[in-house]
């Protein structure tokens, strides 16, 4: 079944989403199969997370899979878009990036 | 078990599909392995295909290949804060066949090239992705493993796209040591949303009849210093798609940055009329290399690279173009290791000779731009902020009646200049960079 899609609303400068409701909004689009955890596609070393100088994951990944949450560096796999962006932003050997196995993760109906 | 090939590609885009079907035309026993299916796609974008590239691997593609509108009008605009100026070309002669360029969305063309895959006798592996590349104690490629078995191939045509992490591993080059690149480094972010709008009010907004397809390309140049994007918008049949590629973010701010950058631009007087009423059906992002093919891994013993993968991709600040050098670069891919597999030596000396293919082909001359005054220019602040607001102030202070006499151009220009605090030695530094062009 095709992501739900949302109509635009009448164009308004002044009108502005809070941020995790847009997050929200634009992943309902999106089409997943879930992979089971004992084969999350990305993995994180959370004893270097925890030593980590600047968590650049959680800014970069567009799905937010990536929060820190009282101190500690949670990461969720499921809403993954595979981008690579998190691949990038840790340089502290803890991201280890992988595509999902074939078929699961994102896929892609329109675009 | 493990079953041994010719040639095994990685990923059925554009590069892979188009090197995997040539591979099987010249005879070879060719494995294609692609993590998605025609249903469920991990591929993502639309765009155009210039030319006429794919016609010497699929000769009446564009009677057969579930097209888009071909171009007809291209768009230039400057968005300013909530003004915009444009350049618009309209060229009826791009209206007849062979068009100079025709839409492609990936929903559609992807499954396509999957069947056309099929008919040449490739044998496709869908709903795979493969896990690691087999190197050899000398580290040169034989094969990859998918699904916990080894599949041997004399050469294995890596199109995996930007974010690959098969790159990653240490692979031997012809004189340098081994390099580990991470996956999807030299990228920067990009984003693509398409709205579902009926082919009535697509051709009504924008002034088109039937096949014909509109591209607007726009210069946001509204963003905060330092912050360059190249925002897109094209009509397709029955969907309108919004792509973003962004530049210089830094990372604690790239992802709040990307959907502010893009909802900005959505937004923006002069592009929010154009959605009204349009369902936004799908959004992904995906990276954007963005260094070009020099500065990227393309052969190795036992291996060729093309496509996104191999840094394929035109970008300045004006363009951003992969389909056709994923298409080249597939096939000359496909001959290079035709000929590997003939001599039986797939060694990086004989696969080197991809390299010199790209170059007689001209391919590698087009990537030389991205180093060059004009990609500079082209990406310089100056173009993506400060001309926007200049031109956007020029036209207000010609266009605008205040019931006052008119000052004369050249005196509108001067002002223009000061209230923008654009000095004379920068227009001149520019005109030297683009003038000394041409």
């Amino acid at each position: 079944m095709s992501g739900s899609g949302d109509s635009t609303p009448t164009p308004s400068r002044a009108q502005t989403e809070p941020e995790f409701v847009e997050i929200k909004r634009r992943l309902g689009t999106l089409r997943y199969a879930t992979d089971s955890p004992e084969h999350a596609h990305i993995t994180i070393k959370p004893e270097i997370c925890a030593r980590c100088p600047h968590s650049f994951c959680t800014y970069v990944c567009p799905a937010q899979c990536y929060q820190r949450i009282e101190g500690k560096l949670l990461f969720r796999y499921e809403d993954c878009v595979e981008c690579g962006a998190c691949a990038i932003a840790c340089d502290q050997g803890s991201v280890t990036w992988n595509f999902p196995r074939g078929p699961y993760g994102v896929r892609y109906a329109f675009g | 078990m493990s079953e041994r090939f010719d040639a095994i590609v990685v990923g059925a885009g554009f590069a892979g599909s188009v090197a995997a079907i040539q591979l099987a035309k010249g005879g070879a026993n060719v494995l294609l392995v692609e993590q998605g299916t025609s249903a469920d796609r991990k591929s993502l974008g639309g765009g155009w295909l210039f030319g006429d590239d794919l016609s010497e691997v699929l000769p009446g593609w564009e009677k057969e290949m579930p097209l888009e509108r071909h171009l007809l009008e291209q768009r230039l605009v400057f968005l300013d804060e909530d003004s915009s100026v444009s350049f618009d070309f309209r060229d009826p002669t791009w209206d007849s066949s062979p068009h100079n360029a025709t839409g492609v969305l990936r929903s559609k063309t992807d499954p396509w090239l999957l069947t056309k895959t099929r008919d040449a006798g490739v044998h496709l592996a869908s709903g795979t992705a493969v896990e690691r590349l087999s190197t050899d104690s000398n580290g040169s490629v034989k094969g990859v493993e998918l699904k916990g078995q080894s599949y041997a191939a004399d050469v294995t045509v890596l199109a995996c796209g930007s974010s690959s992490s098969l790159l990653s591993v240490p692979l031997h080059g012809v004189k340098e040591p081994a390099k580990v690149i991470p996956a999807g480094a030299g990228t920067d972010p990009g984003v693509f949303e398409v709205y579902r709008l009926d082919a009535h009010s697509i051709n009504e907004r924008f002034g088109l009849r039937e096949d014909e397809g509109m591209a607007l390309q726009a210069i946001l140049g509204f963003l905060p210093g330092g912050v360059s994007a190249l925002g897109s918008m094209i009509t397709h049949r029955e969907v309108l798609s919004i792509s973003l590629c962004l530049k210089g973010l830094a990372p604690d701010d790239e992802d709040s940055e990307a959907q502010a950058v893009l909802t900005a631009f959505r937004e923006h007087p002069s592009i929010a009329p154009y959605l009204v009423a349009g369902t936004r059906v799908e959004r992904g992002e995906q990276r954007i290399p963005t260094q070009g093919p020099f500065r990227r891994r393309l052969f190795g013993p036992g291996f060729l690279v093309c496509g996104d993968a191999g840094g394929f991709v035109l970008r300045d600040g004006l363009v951003l173009r992969g389909f056709n050098y994923a298409i080249r670069s597939g096939r000359l891919a496909a001959e290079t290791a035709l000929e590997a597999i003939r001599a039986k030596d797939a060694g990086a000396t004989q696969l080197g000779k991809y390299r010199k293919k790209l170059g007689q082909a001209g391919v590698l001359a087009e990537f030389s731009r991205n180093d060059s005054g004009l990609e500079k220019f082209l990406w310089s602040p100056r173009f993506h902020q400060s001309y926007p607001h200049v031109l956007t102030e020029l036209m207000h202070q010609i266009m605008t009646e205040n019931g006052l006499p008119k000052k004369s151009i050249v005196q509108t220009l001067r002002e223009v200049r000061r209230a923008t605090k654009t000095s004379r030695r920068a227009l001149a530094n520019d005109a030297l960079d683009v003038g000394g062009l041409v």
